[in-house]
C-alpha cells in the first residue's frame, strides 16, 4: 500500500501501488455543451473493436442522457450511494478553486473508493452490475427532469437533461488495476493507456466490480474482461493514413459535434501535469480550468475532462465534476480570446495536437451575454505536432460559402 | 476465616466443574457428529488404492462405491485479498490408481448448480487439487505456494464442463457470426487457454505465490464432473509420469501432500474467494483395496470415538490443573465481610 498524490483531490491518498510516471498521459477534453448524442463516437468504436460474439453488450464508448440514463444502469448513483454509506455525510470538499496544479479544486475531505474499501474483500468499493443492467445503453434517452410550461432560460434551466459521452478514463490510479488479484491489468509507461492482458486475465471480474465508471466489461465467449484500449495502434501512429504520426482514437476522430479534443500530456512523478500553457489540454484544464474531471471524488484521477453543460443546476454538476463547476461555466460562457480560439481546434484534425498558438485577427462583432457586452475577434487557432510542425489552422469566424443556384448539381 | 473462604471456593468450583465438563463433552460430540477435526487434519491421509479395473472419468463408477471417502474440512480463505469462501464446509475425497494413472474423486455438497459463466454476474462452481510441484522438497505454503516452492494445481470448472458438453450440439453464435475468427477473440489469440473453445475441462496450472497462477502443460489432467441431488462429484485423472517440471511424478508406495479448494458459483466465489483445506497426505498404495476399503486411513468410526475420549481426558486434565495447581487469589475485603 502506498501514499500517492491525487491533484484532483488536492491531497495524498492510499493506493495499492507506488505511482509510476508515464512518458505521457492519454487525456481528452469533452465539451458537453456541444454534444448532440448522435452516437457516431459509439458506433465508430463499436464497428472497430466490439463487433464480435460475446461483445453484444459491450460499448467501450457510450453516450447517456443525464440525470436518469446510465450505462450500465445508474452506475454513478450506485457508486455514490456506496461511498455515502461508507462515509455518511462526509463526502465533502473544502476550499475553492485556485490556480494550483497540485490542488486546483481545493481539498476533498471525504473517502475515495480505495479509502472506503476494507482491503480484504475489495481493493476499491464497488459492485458488479448484472447482465440486465448492461442491456439498455441509451435508456432514458432525452428524458428531461420536467417540461416547464413557461419554457426554460439560463443560467439554470428548470427542466433539463444533458448528454454525457464516456470512454475509459485511463485513470492515473485505476481502480480496475488495483483490484486485479492477478496483476493482469497494466498502465502503459509510454502513454498511460490502461490495458487488460488478455493472456493473464482469468475472468474474475474484480476489475468490473472495482471500476467506479464501469468501463471494464466481461466477455463470456472468452471468459475474460475487455476494455477500451484507447485505440493505441492509432495513438502509436500505426494507422497508414497519418504515415506513422500519432492519431486520435476512433471515437474522437468521428465526433460530429466537435466536442472532443484528445492529446497526450506530460506529467510529473507525483501525477501532476507538467506546466505547459501551449498544450491545448493543459490550457483547458489548468490555465482556464474550464474542463473538469468526472466524479473526481472517486479518487482514481480520471483523464477525460468535461466542460460542464451551462444550463444544468449547479448542485447536480458540483456532485459530478467537483467544486470547479461555477468557475468553469463562468469562464466558458464569457470566454477569453485564447479560449474562444482554442475551442475551434476541437476536431479540426485527426492528428494529435501537442501545442497550439493563437494569431490575433480583427474585431468582428459584439455579443451580449448575461447583460454584459463581449467583443468577438476573428482570431486564428493553429495546432502543431510533436516536432512543432503545423497541422491545422482554424478561424473563430466560420467561413461562409454561397453556392450559385445555377450550378446546383445535386 | 480460612474455612469460610475454602467452602465458598469449592462451592463455586463444583458448579463450574459440571458446566465445564459438559462443555468439553458437548464440543467433542459436536466435532464428532460434524466430522470436523482441524487439529488432526494434517495427519490424516487419503489412500489411493490399486484397483483392478479403471474407474474412468465417470464420477459414479461402481469402483468408487468400494472406496470409502475421507472427509476433509474446508475453511474460508483469509490469507490474502480477496478473501472469501467458507460456505462449503468439507469435501469427501477418495482416490485410486490403475495402469499408472491416478484417479481422485471429490464430492461436495452444493444445493445450487452453477455451470454458466455467460453473464457478467455468473460464476461457475469449481474444485481444485493442489500438489507441491517438486516431490520430496520442503512443503510449500498451502496458499498458492511460494517463490522457491511451486505448486501444481488442477482445476475443474463447471462452466467448462458445460461448454464441452454442449459442443457439437449447435450454437447460436455459429449462425449469427459466420465470418468471425480468432482475430476477434484477443484472449484466444493471446494464447489464453481459458478462452480457447474445446480445451480440456481440467486446467493444469502452476503457481509460486499469490497472483502468479500460470497454465502448465496442456492435455495432462483429464476430468469430469456431475451434479446430482445437491452433490457435486468431480473425477480427476493423471498419468503417473510428470510431463514437465511443474508437477510431481506419482509412484506406488510413495506419499504426497495434497490440498483442496472449492468455489461456490452462486456465492460469486472466484479467485481467492474460495473454501480451502490445509495439506493432507495422499498415499499411493501398492496394495489392492480390501472390500470395502476405507479411503481415509484414519477415517474409520473408531477414530471419531478416540477423539471424544481424547477430548474428555484433556478436559479432565485441564480441570485438574485448574483445581490443584493454580493458586487461588487472596480474598478482598469485600469477600471477607
Amino acid at each position: 500500500m502506498a501514499q500517492v498524490h491525487n491533484w484532483q483531490l488536492g491531497r495524498d491518498m492510499r493506493y495499492r501501488f507506488e505511482p509510476g510516471k508515464p512518458e505521457r498521459q492519454f487525456a481528452a477534453v469533452f465539451n458537453i455543451n456541444r454534444c448532440i448524442a448522435c452516437q457516431t463516437c459509439t458506433m465508430a468504436c463499436k464497428s472497430t473493436w466490439t463487433h464480435s460474439p460475446g461483445q453484444e453488450l459491450m460499448w467501450w464508448n457510450n453516450v447517456e442522457t443525464k440525470p436518469y440514463g446510465g450505462y450500465p444502469d445508474h452506475w454513478d448513483v450506485k457508486t455514490l450511494a456506496l461511498l455515502d454509506e461508507a462515509n455518511p455525510g462526509g463526502q465533502v470538499w473544502d476550499g475553492d478553486p485556485v490556480e494550483n496544479v497540485r490542488a486546483p479544486y481545493g481539498r476533498f475531505d471525504g473517502q475515495t473508493v480505495f479509502e472506503a474499501a476494507d482491503g480484504l474483500t475489495q481493493e476499491a468499493v464497488g459492485y458488479l452490475p448484472e447482465e440486465r443492467e448492461w442491456k439498455a445503453p441509451n435508456r432514458f434517452e432525452d428524458h428531461a427532469t420536467k417540461f416547464p410550461a413557461a419554457g426554460v432560460s439560463l443560467p439554470e434551466h428548470d427542466g433539463w437533461f444533458f448528454y454525457l459521452a464516456r470512454i475509459c478514463n485511463h485513470c492515473t490510479y485505476p481502480a480496475c488495476l488495483a483490484a486485479c488479484p492477478r496483476n493482469a491489468i497494466y498502465k502503459r509507461p509510454k502513454d498511460g493507456i490502461v490495458l487488460v492482458d488478455q493472456e493473464r486475465c482469468r475472468g474474475y471480474r474484480k476489475c468490473v466490480e472495482a471500476c467506479p465508471y464501469k468501463k471494464t466489461m466481461y466477455r463470456p465467449t472468452t471468459r475474460t474482461t475487455e476494455k477500451c484500449i484507447g485505440c493505441y495502434p492509432r495513438v502509436e501512429g500505426e494507422d497508414p493514413l497519418t504515415q506513422g504520426l500519432p492519431m486520435e482514437p476512433r471515437c474522437m476522430a468521428a465526433c460530429v459535434g466537435k466536442i472532443r479534443m484528445h492529446g497526450l500530456v506530460n506529467v510529473e512523478a507525483d501525477g501532476t501535469w507538467t506546466n505547459d500553457p501551449t498544450h491545448p489540454l493543459y490550457y483547458l484544464v489548468h490555465e482556464e480550468q474550464v474542463a473538469l474531471p468526472l466524479y473526481p471524488q472517486f479518487g482514481t484521477q480520471p483523464n477525460i475532462y468535461y466542460i460542464p453543460p451551462r444550463w444544468v443546476p449547479r448542485d447536480y454538476l458540483r456532485q459530478m465534476f467537483g467544486p470547479g463547476v461555477d468557475q468553469a461555466i463562468e469562464r466558458y460562457t464569457r470566454p477569453s480570446r485564447t479560449l474562444l480560439a482554442l475551442l475551434q481546434l476541437f476536431r479540426a484534425s485527426q492528428r494529435i495536437i501537442y501545442s497550439f498558438d493563437v494569431e490575433e485577427g480583427p474585431k468582428v462583432g459584439e455579443l451580449v451575454v448575461g447583460g454584459e457586452v463581449i467583443e468577438m475577434f476573428n482570431d486564428t487557432a493553429v495546432g502543431f505536432d510533436e516536432s512543432g510542425g503545423e497541422i491545422v489552422r482554424v478561424d473563430v469566424e466560420e467561413p461562409i460559402f454561397e453556392r450559385p443556384g445555377k450550378l446546383n448539381s445535386i | 476465616m480460612l474455612s469460610y473462604r475454602r467452602s465458598r471456593a469449592l462451592g463455586w468450583l463444583s458448579t463450574r466443574r459440571i458446566v465445564f465438563f459438559a462443555f468439553v463433552m458437548l464440543t467433542a460430540l459436536v466435532l464428532r457428529v460434524m466430522d470436523v477435526n482441524p487439529a488432526v487434519a494434517q495427519s490424516r491421509s487419503v489412500t489411493a488404492w490399486k484397483v483392478a479395473e479403471s474407474p474412468g472419468l465417470d464420477p459414479d463408477s461402481p469402483i468408487w462405491d468400494e472406496i470409502t471417502a475421507l472427509t476433509i474440512p474446508l475453511t474460508a480463505q483469509q490469507v490474502t485479498a480477496p478473501v472469501g469462501g467458507g460456505t462449503v464446509p468439507s469435501v469427501r475425497v477418495s482416490a485410486a490408481h490403475h495402469d499408472q494413472t491416478l484417479y481422485v474423486n471429490i464430492e461436495w455438497t452444493d444445493t445450487t448448480l452453477d455451470d454458466g459463466s455467460g453473464a457478467p454476474e455468473e460464476f461457475a462452481d469449481a474444485v481444485a487439487i493442489q500438489i507441491p510441484a517438486e516431490h520430496g522438497a520442503a512443503v510449500p505454503a498451502v496458499c498458492m505456494g511460494q517463490a522457491d516452492g511451486a505448486v501444481n494445481i488442477w482445476q475443474w470448472r463447471a462452466d467448462r464442463q458445460h461448454g464441452l458438453d454442449q459442443l457439437g450440439k449447435g450454437s447460436d453464435f455459429v449462425d449469427l457470426y459466420p465470418n468471425t475468427d480468432e482475430l476477434f477473440y484477443p484472449a484466444q489469440r493471446a494464447g489464453n487457454a481459458l478462452a480457447t473453445p474445446g480445451a480440456e475441462v481440467v486446467q493444469n496450472l502452476v503457481a509460486s505465490g499469490f497472483g502468479t497462477l500460470e497454465p502448465a502443460s496442456l492435455g495432462v489432467v483429464a476430468g469430469q464432473g456431475r451434479h446430482l441431488d445437491s452433490q457435486w462429484r468431480a473425477v480427476f485423472a493423471r498419468p503417473f509420469p510428470a510431463q514437465d517440471d511443474f508437477q510431481p511424478t506419482f509412484k506406488a508406495g510413495v506419499e504426497f501432500d495434497v490440498a483442496f479448494a472449492v468455489w461456490d458459483g452462486r456465492r460469486a466465489d472466484r479467485d481467492g474467494q474460495k473454501s480451502v483445506s490445509s495439506f493432507v497426505r495422499l498415499k499411493v498404495s501398492d496394495k489392492t483395496a480390501a472390500q470395502p476399503t476405507t479411503g481415509g486411513s484414519e477415517g474409520g468410526s473408531s477414530t471419531g470415538w478416540l477423539i471424544v475420549l481424547t477430548a474428555a481426558i484433556l478436559g479432565f486434565g485441564a480441570y485438574a490443573v485448574f483445581i490443584f495447581l493454580i493458586p487461588k487469589p487472596a480474598p478482598s475485603k469485600e469477600d471477607a465481610v
